[in-house]
């Protein structure tokens, strides 16, 4: 199968992406520069950095480049879009995902390992990975504060559209855990048709023992594994 | 500038960008606190926001209005979290 990452200026993830991709898993995976107008691929990444320099808004100037016609056809065709960290922020900038990204609460940017509760069980992208798991990545983000309305929270935590939420080593769920403020501690969520998803922490550097841990490769496998289906 | 055009004015138009009352400003908090610290406690709140300042090409003050409040909805302004409030500030 194959994979585009959509480089925009700025953008600092797609080596590692690309990387883990083709160097550990054996994917087809080409990085695509955000002015051309195709990716022509089955699975696209929006990988994480400072997209147009995250000017306006992070994820607001990206949404306008060409490539982002080819991003959104390929969502509304129902085929899976994967937005890490800068990718998620474009996503929702985008409206292809809900609500928005803003400044971490402590103002700060926030580096560190983190642990994520599972909080709906997703074929599409985490795999055979159940409810209540407890998987740990890093992020790397000043502004990953995700909000939306409580009501919207409410709703997509009981529709199985929030995925992932901060939580303690334990899989608690709370204020202390909750790195930047993020509504409902959500660090991850898909869209209501289920094939976009967009998450703050970074699953492309927990992929290898080397870096410290290997949970995000449920991620990617599980992409693998649903388009090989 | 496109054809017909010449003739118009340049409109200066002032857009405030701010958060939504229900979206927490963290920026805006830790001003508040900055100000306490230089005992400054008369100021209770503060609101940390937006300033562009647009030149707009319009025949009259109302179309070029009109425009940049078209373009605070496509992209100047976020709806979820911002609203906006533009303020003419002249011609040149």
């Amino acid at each position: 199968m194959k994979w585009a990452i959509i480089a925009f200026p700025g953008t600092n993830c797609e080596e590692d992406t690309r990387y883990l991709l083709t160097e550990e898993l054996g994917q087809d995976a080409r990085v695509v520069w955000h002015q051309e107008t195709r990716a022509d691929a089955d699975v696209l990444v929006l990988p994480g950095g400072f997209a147009h320099g995250d000017y306006l808004r992070c994820g607001a100037i990206a949404r306008f480049s060409p490539i982002m016609t080819a991003v959104r056809e390929h969502a509304e065709g129902g085929r899976p879009v994967l937005g890490i960290c800068n990718g998620m922020q474009v996503l929702t900038e985008a409206g292809l995902l809900p609500g928005v990204l803003l400044r971490n609460d402590s103002l700060e940017y926030r580096c560190r390992w983190v642990h994520l509760r599972v909080h709906a069980a997703d074929r599409a992208f985490l795999g055979d990975t159940p409810a209540g798991a407890v998987l740990r990545m890093p992020i790397s983000h000043g502004e990953g504060r995700y909000h939306c309305s409580p009501e919207e929270a409410e709703a997509m935590l009981a529709n199985g559209q929030v995925i992932v939420r901060y939580c303690d080593e334990r899989g608690a769920v709370g204020e202390e855990s909750n790195p930047n403020g993020s509504t409902a501690g959500i660090a991850g969520l898909r869209n209501a048709r289920g094939n976009v998803f967009g998450l703050m922490p970074h699953p492309e550097r927990a992929c290898n023992p080397l870096l410290g841990g290997v949970d995000g490769l449920v991620i990617f496998r599980a992409l693998i594994e649903a388009m090989n289906g | 500038m496109t054809e017909g055009t010449a003739t118009h004015a340049l409109y200066r138009i002032g857009v405030r960008i701010t958060l939504r009352p229900a979206v927490l400003d963290p920026q805006g908090q830790a001003i508040v606190r900055g100000l306490h610290a230089l005992d400054f406690p008369a100021i209770e709140d503060v609101h940390a926001g937006k300033y562009f300042r647009l030149a707009v090409r319009a025949a009259t003050l109302e179309d070029a209005m009109t425009t940049a409040s078209d373009a605070c909805e496509r992209l100047l302004a976020n709806p979820v979290i911002e609203t906006f409030i533009l303020t003419p500030e002249g011609t040149t």
